[in-house]
């Protein structure tokens, strides 16, 4: 098992709730103040390089115009990263390149922090979610497809090595492609990508890169991963390793119960001050219509779609990880067989108001505590003997897909 | 969209169409970059939406009336409103200035209430077709031909009979 450290850097000090509409796309920035953005984007640079020295990796990622997340040019952090940490594995994660108007830049931008960190990089690649719609002003429909041809152009400009190529797909166009520099991986960095459903899985599969799953949960991950391994047999011929497979979760490690509790439940800031009207999670386009129509009924009912934010229930989902090293230890285990394996846990392990200390008290036990008895496990991991375990745990019951919308936080 | 869509075809040739008549129509910019000319439908709440496209909201259609089928028709519809108009919004930069070959009788029906385009993008309109002419109808957003069934056809029919 291969963990990463991850938070959103999010910029928590805002107004009361009921004062905006939405943390997302249009709270203005005058909330923002810039001596105070100065010093939390320190505090997760110093937490980032902790959990290099602590023997974690590291992941990274980028949102627009919220508060929940300020960084919006990930690859900027990453270059400081590849500068200031030794050994750590940097995943961005990831490139939202569907809504990028220009791969090749991407490509570029990867290739230069790849090679700053001597070949540390593992590149990511997402849609987006969709509040990402109106600051990227890309319109979302066949957001997959674009998803896919950015990255058949990324991976073959970090594979050309012998003057240029021109490209002409359905969504981007690019002449005379002719990276500098080329990656320092051969022959390219790792390939992440995300994915919600069987169906996006089995695409992953078949690129045998690496699938990531954010807080699918007890309810969703048995057919997502399901979707993965069945697509990477098919397409492979064997059983897929399970590196292949991350999944993301809250993560909060303490000395007692308690104090990993509170822990945690500081960490579902992320889910609470997700506050997002329908304007900006339907756009048209992103979502199915038959998705789209039931947001529409959700939101028209006056309830709104709110997330749980209960600490017992997002635990009981598989979506948090909390209590002493032992506790967390079996709940990942837990989830782990039930789910079939996976060989990289992403962590949340910081957000909202969560202090410096407090975080690296609780990733200082987990890398301690947690992390070597992960490593044991995925080290004696055997596909036949996994499917066996799985095979005597039953399936919890799935929930309906309004709520699934909702919880659409990453 | 109707109404752009005609301009569209009335500004490549005006040889099958007599006359002319464009209500609470989009598809031009007359503003600048930072003007927004056209209410942006695409970030705007549902209760935002019904204030700017009707004056008497009753007549919107709503969500709950709508069987899951009618919804799903709704929301492919809107799939398909985003793919025409995303980028640039509700406009073609072209078209404004191809709009001085209409020949043709031309009417602008516009509601005096209408959100989405006002009366004065109906005024911008009408100032680059010749010959247009603007008739605001009070007590209508913008859809005056269900909001105001009657006054609207009285102008129709005496501006198609003229």
């Amino acid at each position: 098992m291969r963990a990463w450290f991850f938070t959103e850097d999010a910029y928590p000090y805002l107004p009361d709730e009921d004062s905006y509409e939405s943390i997302r796309v249009n709270l203005p920035n005058k909330h923002f103040d810039p001596a105070t953005g100065a010093d939390l984007y320190s505090m997760y640079l110093d937490m980032w390089c902790a959990a290099d020295e602590m023997g974690l990796n590291i992941m990274n990622n980028e949102h627009h115009q919220t508060a929940t997340c300020v960084v919006p040019a990930a690859p900027i952090m990453l270059g400081i990263l590849a500068r200031e940490t030794k050994n750590a594995r940097l995943l961005i994660l990831g490139n939202p390149v569907s809504n990028r108007s220009q791969p090749v830049r991407v490509a570029e931008e990867m290739a230069l922090v790849d090679v700053l960190s001597r070949g540390r990089l593992e590149c990511g690649f997402v849609r987006g979610v969709p509040y990402e719609i109106a600051p990227a002003n890309v319109y979302p429909y066949r957001g997959t497809e674009k998803l896919w041809e950015a990255h058949d152009l990324i991976t073959k400009a970090w594979t050309t090595h012998d003057g240029p190529f021109n490209f002409e797909g359905r969504w981007f166009h690019a002449r005379q492609v002719n990276i500098w520099p080329r990656p320092y991986q051969q022959p390219h960095p790792p390939v992440w990508v995300t994915m919600g459903s069987a169906g996006s899985a089995a695409q992953v599969a078949q690129r045998g890169h690496i699938g990531a799953v954010f807080l699918a949960g007890y309810p969703r991950i048995r057919s997502i991963f399901d979707g993965y391994r069945k697509g990477y047999l098919e397409t492979h011929g064997t059983e897929m390793p399970i590196d292949r497979l991350a999944y993301c979760a809250l993560v909060c490690v303490g000395n007692t119960e308690k104090e990993g509790l509170e822990g945690a439940e500081k960490l579902l800031w992320y889910m609470s001050s997700n506050k997002v009207p329908p304007q900006y999670s339907n756009p048209p386009g992103y979502h199915s219509p038959e998705m789209a129509a039931t947001m529409m009924r959700g939101s028209n009912s006056g309830t709104g779609l709110p997330t749980s934010t209960n600490l017992a229930e997002q635990m009981a989902r598989g979506n948090v990880f909390a209590g002493t090293p032992d506790q967390v230890f079996e709940q990942i285990k837990s989830f782990y067989e039930y789910c079939g394996g996976f060989g990289n846990l992403m962590m949340m392990s910081q957000a909202g108001f969560m202090t410096f200390d407090e975080t690296l008290a609780s990733m200082k036990l987990f890398s301690e505590e947690v992390y070597p008895r992960l490593k044991e496990l995925t080290a004696s991991y055997d596909a036949g003997q996994m499917q066996e375990i799985r095979a005597g745990l039953p399936n919890v019951e799935n929930v309906d897909v309004s709520t699934l919308a909702s919880e659409f936080v990453r | 969209m109707g109404g752009w869509l005609a301009a569209e075809l009335a500004v490549m040739s005006t040889g099958r169409f007599s006359k002319l008549v464009l209500v609470d129509s989009v598809g031009i910019k007359p503003g600048g970059p930072f003007d927004r000319d056209i209410a942006d439908v695409f970030a705007s709440s549902a209760a935002e939406i019904l204030k700017a496209t009707w004056h008497d909201r009753s007549l919107a259609h709503s969500i709950s009336d709508m069987t899951d089928a009618e919804l799903q028709t709704f929301a492919s519809n809107r799939i398909a409103h985003g793919l025409y108009t995303w980028e640039p919004y509700m406009h073609n930069p072209k078209l404004r200035y191809r709009l001085h070959r209409i020949d043709i009788p031309t009417l602008l029906v516009w509601g005096e209430n209408d959100g989405i385009v006002t009366p004065d993008y109906g005024a911008a309109l009408r100032d680059l077709i010749p010959g247009a002419s603007l008739s605001v109808i009070p007590k209508a957003g913008h859809h005056p031909h269900i909001e105001q069934p009657n006054e609207f056809a009285a102008r129709f029919l005496e501006f198609a009979s003229d």
